[in-house]
């Protein structure tokens, strides 16, 4: 079986990394700083500790290994939510094949093409050449990989993607019982190598924290009786048994670091057997490697607190004990996946562990949301608490040891996960976290995926360029909020001009504008000839208003209004020609005069706005004469106030008392024009020409022709005539005003 | 991805209609005296919906105001002619 001989291999190399642990703890004490660093790679939880101590020694180190880790950690994370939902779970298959080929032939920069968009992250990375071959070496199951981590911190980096490759391999494995048997195969190697690492790592570390390698030395010993417990309780399965007989052995002998992963396996293989003794195993292990993480994060953070932490473990421990019965729980609920997940993360965020405090509190809510949600919702709020956490790293870990002790084991896990990725979008942007978690508030069922995928862009940006990545993601979600802002509003004020607008009982909005516009426009127009009438009545706003009126528009204005068109347009007629005699009798004769013009039209009721209106301004923009005849013809009333204009005209080009003093007989009898209206509109229309024709070639010497012509036409249409000469007269000249009084007289 | 899509797709659909409606939009704004002069991309729609539902209550307010003083007007002159206003005002 490849598996039983994939075991003993991993037995063999985790034999040797323990030899060369105990050898080199000693040796390791000399080793400087990047010693420590790499002891966090390794562990995982101990990646926690690297970070926090790398972070305190050297700043610069600390942000290139944190970006790494974060990116790295979230698509471990992101990998892990896949196997959790069944959907991801054959992209992560594919995933896992891939890398498991990868190792083994393909270079660093190969794997990444090759690899799907979860990979992706990884290639964006900006790993050095020698990290990348490193990293080739560290996917090989040979430990060649680990040598070279020893040597730089960019072989810790290697060695921190030998993990997160060994996890998501660990996780494939868990999906795929096939699959796994190669990644696991692949896994231990790497496994090994980082082991190897670790080991000397760890004695390296041990000099700066005795306290810490002395703990996690003790840490090393339970994990490995444990593994040796739950490959025990694993035989039930040879398939489990060999991952976790692999992941068993991988953890004794890389210590913290194999612990973690035999966690993981462990709760995979827990999960196929579905057994309540394997996940006890699972979870002491799992509460071991919490307990192993807390305790990095409270070495890093201070070594008093060390032997706190220490207790803490033991604590955790006892957490892990509990577990079993919880997480059966949380596997009948969500699912084994779920906990292998969060087991992955919190290995592949060591430096989150101070953050698990917080995200524990909220793991559970979590837990009770469905996984996949839950998962989602997690990142978010967990970046939060990790920001937060972050912060106050010892009182997080101090604290954290007693949730976790309180809260069941998969909690703790669930924490951790969220930590992870919280850490990630930490590093990102705090900003970054709000925006999703609206978004995932809005949409959280297609923001599963969106996560993943936003977060694989965040890790990528994180690494070196977080920079670009995350502005643009940000800035795209800030677009999307806004374009949804946007609309909001638009569609409020839609509503309110629903409102505004009479008889709107459009709901298409394309329809409701255009409504708002045609409505805009009367009320613009029924504005402007009230406004013109009004300063028509105003005797001492009558000139200026009546300039500013004198503009078509205006004229027009008052024919809708119905207010007096004749007056509108013996008042414009009036200052138009600039005659100053008008002022003297002008109101007295207008309105008399208008009056009677008013009566004619009113019967037809104000002429509807636009027609009127338009004809009126035509007529007076050209001659009046002109366009009184174009605008009479569709509107009976119109006739009228053309008629009015045409004579108008003619009164201004060539006033003459004859056509004035008929003008006045009209008004008289405008009355009875009234009620002929129709007799008067054909009649008008009559005069509407001749006016026309008149004011156009004819000269004032012409006009009496035209009047002559009036005369002789029925009553009716003379009244129209008359109406119009009469405002025309009565505006212009004083000479109407006279004639007008004779003929009463 | 699939949920992407139909995102886009609806915002495709959406296109259309938005066209209309920024066509419709900018002719509104057209009509404001307020914002007639500013330019077009300087004024969001929202804004201009904003504008024009001032403007409306301005106007309204304006004709009100408008046929009351020519009310006054009206009842306030003996003339002939204002009588007969008055009369074709009350009809």
């Amino acid at each position: 079986m490849p598996l039983s001989e994939l075991y003993r291999m991993a037995k063999g190399k985790l034999e040797s990394t323990r030899e060369k642990n105990t050898t080199c703890s000693n040796d390791l004490s000399f080793l400087p700083e990047n010693d420590l660093f790499e002891l966090v790679w390794e562990n995982g939880q101990i990646l926690k500790q690297g970070q926090s101590s790398r972070a305190r020694k050297s700043p610069t180190r600390n942000n290139f290994q944190s970006h790494c880790l974060p990116s790295y950690a979230s698509k471990i994370r992101d990998k892990d939510i896949g196997n959790g939902s069944n959907s991801k779970v054959g992209k992560f298959g594919g995933m896992m094949s891939v890398l498991n080929e990868i190792p083994m032939s393909v270079p660093s920069d190969e794997m990444d093409l090759s690899q799907d968009d979860d990979m992706m992250p990884w290639l964006n990375y900006p790993i050095d050449d020698s990290l990348q071959h490193e990293y080739c070496s560290e996917f090989l199951p040979e430990l060649s990989g680990v040598t070279v981590n020893e040597l730089s911190n960019q072989n810790n980096l290697a060695s921190i993607d030998k993990r997160s490759s060994c996890n998501l391999v660990y996780k494939d494995c868990h999906t795929n019982s096939v699959n796994d048997v190669v990644s696991l195969g692949q896994g231990n190697a790497s496994k090994v190598s980082s082991v190897g690492v670790s080991d000397a790592t760890r004695p390296r570390t041990t000099p700066l924290y005795p306290s810490s390698s002395q703990q996690c030395q003790t840490s090393f010993s339970s994990l490995r009786s444990r593994v040796t417990e739950g490959a025990g309780n694993n035989t039930s399965s040879v398939m489990h048994r060999a991952v976790c007989g692999d992941s068993t052995q991988v953890a004794s002998a890389a210590g913290g670091f194999p612990t973690i992963k035999m966690q993981k396996k462990d709760q995979m293989s827990s999960n196929n057997n579905s057994n309540l003794m394997n996940f006890s195993h699972f979870s002491r292990p799992a509460a071991l490697v919490k307990a192993n993480l807390q305790n990095m994060g409270l070495m890093a953070g201070s070594d008093l607190s060390s032997m706190e932490r220490i207790t803490s473990k033991d604590k955790g421990s006892a957490a892990s004990i509990k577990h079993p019965p919880e997480s059966t729980h949380i596997n009948s609920i969500s699912g084994l996946q779920k906990e292998s997940s969060s087991h992955c993360q919190p290995l592949a965020a060591p430096a989150p562990s101070k953050v698990d405090l917080k995200p524990s509190e909220d793991k559970p809510v979590e837990e009770t949301v469905a996984s996949k949600q839950s998962e989602a919702v997690c990142p978010d709020e967990a970046s939060r608490n990790d920001n937060i956490s972050n912060q106050v790293f010892g009182e997080s870990v101090t604290k954290g040891l007693p949730d976790g002790e309180k809260t069941t084991e998969p909690v703790v896990a669930s924490s951790s996960v969220c930590s992870g990725n919280s850490v990630e979008r930490a590093s990102d942007d705090p900003t970054h976290n709000l925006k999703r978690k609206f978004r995932d508030t809005e949409e959280s069922e297609c923001h599963s995926e969106d996560i993943e995928e936003e977060s694989i862009g965040a890790k990528k940006a994180a690494p070196g360029r977080a920079g670009t990545g995350s502005k643009r993601s940000r800035a795209a979600e800030v677009h999307n909020l806004s374009e949804r802002r946007r609309r909001d509003r638009i569609n409020e004020k839609m509503r309110a001009l629903q409102e505004l607008i009479p008889n709107c009982n459009k709901v298409d909005k394309a329809s409701m504008l255009d409504e708002a516009i045609e409505y805009l426009k009367t009320l613009q127009l029924q504005v402007q000839i009230m406004s013109m009438g009004a300063g028509f009545y105003m005797p001492p706003m009558m000139l200026p208003t009546g300039m500013q009126h004198m503009s078509a528009p205006h004229m027009a204005h008052f024919s809708p209004m119905g207010v007096g068109m004749g007056m509108g347009m013996g008042m414009g007629m009036g200052y138009g020609m600039g005659m100053p005699d008008m002022n003297v009798g002008p109101s007295g004769y207008p309105m008399i005069q208008v009056p009677p013009m008013h009566g004619a039209q009113f019967p037809g009721p104000p002429i509807s706005g636009h027609a009127a209106m338009h004809g009126m301004a035509g007529s007076n923009l050209q001659m009046f004469g002109l366009p009184g005849q174009g605008l009479p013809m569709p509107m009976p009333r119109a006739p009228l106030i053309p008629l009015s204009g045409g004579p108008v005209m003619k009164s201004a080009t060539g006033l003459n008392a004859r056509g004035v003093v008929g003008p006045v007989e009209n008004v008289d009898s405008a009355p009875a024009s009234s009620s002929k209206d129709p007799m008067q509109n054909v009649n008008s229309q009559a005069m509407q020409i001749t006016g026309a024709s008149s004011s156009m070639t004819q000269t004032s010497s012409q006009c009496p022709a035209t009047n002559a012509r009036f005369e002789p036409s029925s009553l009716a249409q003379n009244n129209g005539q008359v109406s119009d000469v009469v405002g025309n007269t009565a505006v212009n000249s004083a000479n109407g005003n006279d004639l007008v009084p004779s003929k009463p007289a | 991805m699939s949920s992407r899509r139909s995102r886009s797709r609806q915002s495709g659909g959406s296109r259309i209609t938005d066209d209309q409606i920024n066509d419709l939009v900018s002719k509104l704004q057209q009509l404001l005296p307020e914002i007639r002069d500013r330019r077009s991309d300087k004024v969001s729609a929202a804004n201009v919906l904003q504008e024009t539902c001032n403007y409306i209550r301005n106007l309204h307010r304006e004709v009100d105001d408008l046929s009351e003083r020519l009310s006054e007007l009206l009842a306030t002159t003996d003339t002939a002619q204002a009588a007969i206003i008055r009369s074709l005002l009350m009809q």
